[in-house]
């Protein structure tokens, strides 16, 4: 079992009793700490250490932005300095998960809004063509969870506080990025590339994913030995 | 405007870890110490990431045990590096306040 998501879990049970106010702030703090190299073991400590102090001055019938210091990012940002950073296998577990998933979600996603669905329960055909379209939608989208995730986190702050120029700056973006997979999707969508069966990269990714969730649970229970 | 916060953040560091020589104890109770003892403007957000740094360096150690009023909290236990680290800096600190006192005190020869 994956104690790391064991402790997120008792973080967001603990979430669920915090003021509105509180939770808008931690949520802000967590997510801005999520855009760091920090470990995500110490990004789970933090959190329950947040919470526990945002809990108590609830009982002491205080506010939490009381207690702590007004600037909460440069509070991050020295908490930011001081706790363990991500090993290089870390980062690379973390990419290479998303990467997956997010491959194998639109690779789903194509088999069923295209024509493969039909011709495996009509004819028993497992064969799909590859386009050029959904290989560079599929690049496209998943660079822009990338991005997104990026610029959510490292933004939480100004995102919560609704500054204009930033959520214009984030709309802007994101409907570029969206309308030119889209676009390439439909331009390109006739250019095909191999056919394959479709059953093939389902095992292939299915099985990275498990590898990946093996490699992720041993990794994350390392920190819980000490 | 004198910049305080690096002399703070030292200084801090070095009372904290004296506390903590005292009594096991928690953060809250850290800070109402500290407010006790006339450092006024202390936040429990002032002092946190100066435990976490305390304890990364070693020189405290933490455990999260159930409190009174509800959530687990985090208590803190000084070192033997923590005491060594303590020791110097009482004796670094009773050097320099002597030192500052007396050029602090300085006439003025105008």
């Amino acid at each position: 079992m994956n104690l790391l998501k064991k402790l997120r879990k008792e973080n967001n049970m603990q979430d669920k009793l915090l003021s509105k106010e509180s939770n808008a702030i931690i949520t802000d703090m967590v997510c801005y700490l999520r855009s760091s190299d920090l470990c995500g073991y110490d990004i789970e400590v933090i959190r329950k250490e947040l919470t526990g102090m945002a809990l108590e001055t609830q009982l002491r019938n205080e506010k939490f932005n009381d207690i702590i210091a007004e600037d909460y990012k440069a509070l991050c940002d020295e908490l930011m300095k001081n706790g363990s950073k991500k090993t290089r296998y870390e980062k690379v577990l973390e990419i290479v998960y998303i990467l997956v998933y997010g491959i194998f979600v639109l690779y789903l996603a194509e088999i069923v809004f295209s024509s493969t669905i039909i011709n495996i329960f009509k004819s028993g055909q497992f064969s799909m063509q590859i386009t050029l379209g959904f290989v560079i939608s599929t690049l496209i989208a998943v660079g822009m969870g990338f991005g997104v995730y990026y610029f959510i986190t490292k933004n939480s702050f100004e995102l919560s506080k609704k500054k204009r120029k930033t959520q214009v700056l984030f709309i802007i973006s994101f409907s570029a990025v969206w309308t030119t997979a889209v676009l390439s999707r439909l331009f390109m969508g006739k250019i095909f590339l191999l056919t394959i069966n479709c059953l093939y990269p389902i095992v292939l990714l299915g099985l990275a994913s498990l590898i990946i969730k093996f490699l992720n649970d041993k990794y994350a229970n390392s920190f819980f030995k000490v | 405007m004198f910049d305080k916060s690096q002399l703070m953040r030292g200084t801090l560091e070095g009372c904290i870890l004296k506390i903590i020589s005292l009594n096991v104890t928690y953060g809250y109770e850290i800070m109402e110490k500290l407010k006790n003892y006339g450092f006024d403007d202390i936040q429990e957000g002032t002092i946190y990431p100066l435990l976490v740094r305390l304890e990364k360096k070693g020189l405290i150690l933490a455990e999260f045990r159930p409190s009174p009023l509800g959530p687990s909290r985090k208590y803190y236990f000084i070192t033997n590096e923590g005491l060594e680290t303590l020791n110097s800096f009482e004796v670094y600190w009773n050097s320099i306040s002597i030192a500052v006192r007396k050029i602090i005190d300085l006439e003025g020869k105008q």
